[in-house]
C-alpha cells in the first residue's frame, strides 16, 4: 500500500499488533478522535435551532427524554469507563497491554458523547431543559425525565454492577457488569435510541445532532464489539471447564433479562407515554432492540444459557408492564429535588 | 476487517462501481489510498464485524443526505471525510 498503510503491515514490539483489542484501540485513534467542539463549529447551531424553534411543544419533549437519557447515560458510561480499565486487568482476563489500551480510548469517547450532548442541549434544546446543568460527580442528579424511566435505574444499576467487578470481582460479577454495560447500553439501550432518531428525524432533520448521533453510534459500535470480545473470552473459559468460570454463560443471560426491563420501560416512555408525535412506534422499537440483542447473545455468543424465543418473550412481558407507567409523579418528585439542589438547599 | 462490498445486513442501493468511484475521490481529496479510505468506512459500518450494524449511520441516509443515494456505505463515506475535517 502507498502513503498511507494499513496498520497490519507495521511491525511493534511488545504489543500485539494482531489482537482484535489492538485493531479496536487502532480504529479508536484513527475514527473516534473527533473533536465535538469542532464538529459545533463547522456544521453550526442555527438551522437546527430553526428546526427545533418549529417544533410543537410535544414533539420537542419526545426529543427532550430522547436527548436527557443520552447525556445522563453518556456521563455514566464514561464515569465507569474508569472502571472498565481496572476490570480489564483483571487476572481473569489473559493479561494484555491491547485491552487495557483499547479501555483508555472507551474512557476518552465516553467523555466526548456527554461534551457533544451539553453543547448541543445549552444551545439548541435550553428551552425544554431547566434542569440538566448540574454534575452528577458534584452532588447533582440525574434529569427528572431520566430519573422517572427504566434509563435512570439501569444507569445507577451499571455502577453498582461496574464497581463489583472492578473490585475483585469473579468471571461472573464481569460477565454481568460487561452484559449490562455493552449490551444493554450500548448495545441495545443507545442503539435503540438511534433507531428513533433516525424516525424522529423524517420530521424534524435536526442536523447537527444528526451528525453527532452518527459519529457516536460509530465509537459505541467498536465498544460493543470490545465487550462481546471480554464476554467471548470468558465463555470460552467457562466451556473449557475452568472452575472459577461456571456461571458465566448464566450471569449474562440473567443480567439481558432484567435489563430489557429498563430498556422497555424506557422505549415506552420516549413513544407512547407523550402519544409518539414524531412516529417512532413503541412495538416496532421494542422488536428492533430485541432483534439486536438476539443479534449479540444468540449469533455473535452462541449463548446456551437461555434462547431467542425466551428473550422475545421476556421482551413482550417487559412491554406490557411498562404500559401501566405512570412517570408524571415521579418526574415532579425530581423537578423538586433538582430545584433544591440547583438553589443549594 | 472486511471489505467493504463483502459487508451484510443493510439495504446497498448503489451498485459496487458507484462506490468505488467515489472511495477513489475521496482517496484523492484526503491524501489517502483508496484502500485506507474503504477499509475505514467498512470500519464505520461493522466496527469488524462483517454486518452493518451502526444503526445512526446506516439507518440515517434516506432523510438525512440526498447525496448519498439512500446508500449507508455512502453516507459512512460522507461521515468518515467530515471526520478528517475534526
Amino acid at each position: 500500500m502507498g502513503m498511507d498503510a494499513s496498520t497490519d503491515q507495521i511491525k511493534a514490539g511488545r504489543i500485539d499488533t494482531s489482537s482484535t483489542y489492538y485493531e479496536l484501540y487502532q480504529k479508536s485513534v484513527e475514527l473516534g478522535t473527533w473533536d465535538a467542539e469542532k464538529l459545533v463549529h463547522k456544521v453550526g447551531f442555527e438551522d437546527d435551532r430553526e428546526v427545533w424553534e418549529g417544533l410543537n411543544d410535544n414533539e420537542k419533549e419526545q426529543w427532550a427524554r430522547l436527548i436527557s437519557y443520552f447525556i445522563d447515560g453518556e456521563q455514566a458510561v464514561a464515569a465507569d469507563a474508569r472502571r472498565i480499565m481496572k476490570t480489564v486487568s483483571s487476572p481473569y482476563f489473559d493479561r494484555s497491554m491491547e485491552k487495557e489500551m483499547m479501555a483508555s480510548a472507551l474512557a476518552l469517547e465516553e467523555a466526548k458523547h456527554t461534551q457533544f450532548f451539553d453543547l448541543y442541549i445549552t444551545n439548541v434544546m435550553s428551552d425544554k431543559f431547566p434542569q440538566y446543568e448540574l454534575d452528577s460527580r458534584r452532588g447533582g442528579i440525574q434529569i427528572p425525565r431520566t430519573e422517572a424511566c427504566g434509563a435512570g435505574e439501569m444507569f445507577e444499576r451499571q455502577g453498582t454492577l461496574q464497581a463489583q467487578a472492578a473490585h475483585g470481582g469473579d468471571p461472573a460479577d464481569i460477565a454481568r457488569a460487561a452484559t449490562n454495560y455493552h449490551i444493554g447500553v450500548e448495545g441495545i439501550l443507545a442503539r435503540g435510541g438511534y433507531f428513533a432518531k433516525n424516525r424522529m428525524m423524517q420530521e424534524a432533520p435536526l442536523k447537527l445532532l444528526n451528525k453527532g448521533f452518527q459519529f457516536i453510534s460509530t465509537d459505541e459500535g467498536r465498544h460493543i464489539t470490545f465487550g462481546l470480545e471480554l464476554l467471548q473470552e470468558l465463555i470460552e473459559k467457562e466451556r473449557e471447564g475452568l472452575p472459577d468460570y461456571q456461571g458465566v454463560e448464566n450471569a449474562i443471560w440473567e443480567q439481558a433479562i432484567e435489563d430489557i426491563g429498563y430498556i422497555t420501560d424506557t422505549a415506552y416512555f420516549i413513544t407512547a407515554d407523550i402519544d409518539d408525535p414524531l412516529d417512532v412506534d413503541f412495538s416496532e422499537l421494542v422488536n428492533r432492540g430485541a432483534r439486536l440483542a438476539g443479534d449479540m447473545m444468540f449469533d455473535t455468543l452462541d449463548l446456551d444459557a437461555g434462547s431467542a424465543t425466551e428473550f422475545m418473550q421476556a421482551s413482550a412481558d417487559a412491554m406490557e408492564s411498562a404500559q401501566g407507567s405512570d412517570y408524571d409523579d415521579v418526574i415532579d418528585k425530581y423537578d423538586h429535588i433538582y430545584s433544591q439542589k440547583m438553589a443549594g438547599d | 476487517m472486511t471489505e467493504l462490498t463483502d459487508i451484510e445486513g443493510a439495504d446497498f442501493t448503489a451498485d459496487d462501481e458507484k462506490i468505488q468511484t467515489a472511495v477513489e475521490e475521496a482517496a484523492d481529496d484526503l491524501g489517502m489510498t483508496p484502500e485506507k479510505v474503504e477499509e475505514e468506512v467498512a470500519y464505520i459500518l461493522d466496527s469488524g464485524t462483517g454486518r452493518a450494524n451502526n444503526e445512526g449511520v446506516a439507518g440515517a441516509a434516506a432523510a438525512d443526505n440526498e447525496d448519498t443515494d439512500n446508500d449507508p456505505r455512502l453516507e459512512a463515506l460522507e461521515m468518515f471525510k467530515l471526520r478528517q475535517e475534526l
